[in-house]
């Protein structure tokens, strides 16, 4: 017995088919509620670095980093359809996400240490540029 | 005897990701995205934290012409244009081709619009000198030099303008006779400009004067004189990069917008687009989370 393979036929293809009606993810007013939470967060933003003055300037800070995170999160969740994408995607946004957290804490000892400090606290600056004669 | 044909197999391989190539080179190519921007971000974090001091501070958002209100609309105003392409992506994933269209046209809007208030920040950024390498810092030797010139310059303008007030042109003027007659230090003027009550520790000359800067009352007027700013350079560097990188992020998906849109004009635009759309959502997406770190980043923190 012989089995005889068609000579030309279409390689078979691992794309999927382009998404459809079926993939739409959240609704027109999941969107918009989403749309509030950010708008909402923004001015939360604005107002705290208006409010906090002198030693809370540090707080307003964590506050006001802390709502970005919280802003990101939201757009990446349902905006981006993370949310909905995960199980597909994890595998790439994961090690991107700890790259980013290591590359900061990698950042921290030259963000915290002034080599240009002498010990008494005293900025080192370079001698003045030498005239030209 | 029986032959067995191999039949071709027209659906999708079981084998590979339940994601289709587009969306997965994107994702691909936002997360290189992703660590370019945060190679900037940790440079502005390291530069910012670990080199000023507290007798020289990092500039604050008023003496480098930063207004924050203007930086919260442009943030507001990418929320609005993440919100219109989603919704576009929405609509034509309904089938409703022409709000998906007017959708992708208000997007194109309100990132353009986002564009021209960038523009006009930058604008005023050049008017006011705080370019890098422009901002005058060192005070020593030909720097003190090449600082007293520029100011003797600016006031010799600002004294004939007759769009200042004719107090001010006056108490330039008395500026500008001191600064002739050689009879200020580079600090001195530059204390003078600045006034004392916001000259830096660094630069604080215990010469017994004391007062309003000219600087305060020349800009409540809308000009603009040289001064230090300590780590000003640095700062422009920052900024310049960040933002600069980020509007050409911008600008690349209003050109895809754009395209989308020509393809409506020409009637070739349908469902069939869909994946164009969501990808080019995702990448509007992305830039608008750039900002919203770029945002505090830069003019709140």
């Amino acid at each position: 017995m012989t089995s005889q393979a068609s000579a030309s036929f279409p390689a078979p293809s691992n794309d999927l088919p382009p998404p459809s009606a079926s993939h739409a993810g959240p609704t027109s007013a999941t969107y918009l509620g989403v749309f509030a939470v950010l708008a909402v967060c923004t001015l939360l933003s604005f107002l705290v670095n208006m409010v906090f003055h002198g030693e809370w300037i540090y707080v307003a800070a964590g506050i006001i980093l802390l709502v970005a995170v919280v802003k990101a999160t939201f757009v990446a969740m349902y905006f981006m359809h993370l949310k909905f994408d995960w199980s597909r995607l994890y595998f790439l946004v994961f090690p991107v996400l700890i790259l980013v957290v290591m590359m900061l804490l990698v950042f921290l000892p030259d963000a915290v240490v002034n080599p240009h400090r002498d010990p008494a606290g005293q900025v080192l600056r370079p001698p003045p540029l030498e005239q030209p004669q | 005897m029986s032959h067995a044909v191999v039949e071709p197999r027209m659906t999708a391989s079981p084998m590979g990701l339940p994601l289709y190539n587009g969306k997965l080179a994107l994702w691909f190519f936002l997360i290189t995205e992703v660590m370019f921007f945060t190679g900037l971000i940790g440079t502005y974090i390291v530069l910012r934290n670990g080199t000023p001091t507290p007798s020289d501070p990092w500039p604050k958002p008023h003496e480098v012409g930063l207004i924050e209100w203007v930086g919260a609309f442009n943030t507001f105003v990418l929320i609005c244009s993440s919100l219109t392409v989603v919704l576009a992506h929405h609509a034509l994933a309904h089938e409703r081709v022409r709000p998906a269209v007017l959708y992708i046209a208000l997007t194109l809007a309100l990132g353009s619009l986002f564009l021209v208030v960038k523009a006009f920040e930058y604008k005023a950024k050049f008017d006011h000198g705080v370019l890098p390498g422009h901002v005058p810092e060192r005070l020593e030797g030909q720097e003190g030099i090449r600082f007293v010139a520029r100011v003797q310059e600016e006031l010799e303008a600002l004294v004939q303008d007759s769009r200042y007030s004719s107090e001010l042109r006056q108490e330039a003027g008395k500026l500008l006779a001191q600064v002739k007659a050689q009879a200020l230090s580079p600090k001195q003027v530059n204390q003078r400009i600045v006034g004392s009550e916001h000259v830096s520790k660094a630069y604080r000359v215990a010469d017994g004067w004391e007062g309003e800067g000219l600087l305060e009352k020349v800009e409540r007027e809308g000009g603009h004189l040289v001064h230090v700013i300590p780590y000003g350079n640095l700062w422009a560097s920052c900024y310049f990069t960040m933002t600069g990188f980020h509007a050409l992020h911008v600008l690349g998906g209003l050109v895809v917008f754009a395209l989308i849109l020509i393809l409506a004009l020409l009637g070739r635009f349908g469902t069939q687009h869909l994946a164009m759309v969501e990808l080019a959502g995702l990448y509007w997406h992305f830039v608008d989370i750039v900002w919203i770190f770029l945002f505090p980043l830069l003019y709140l923190v």
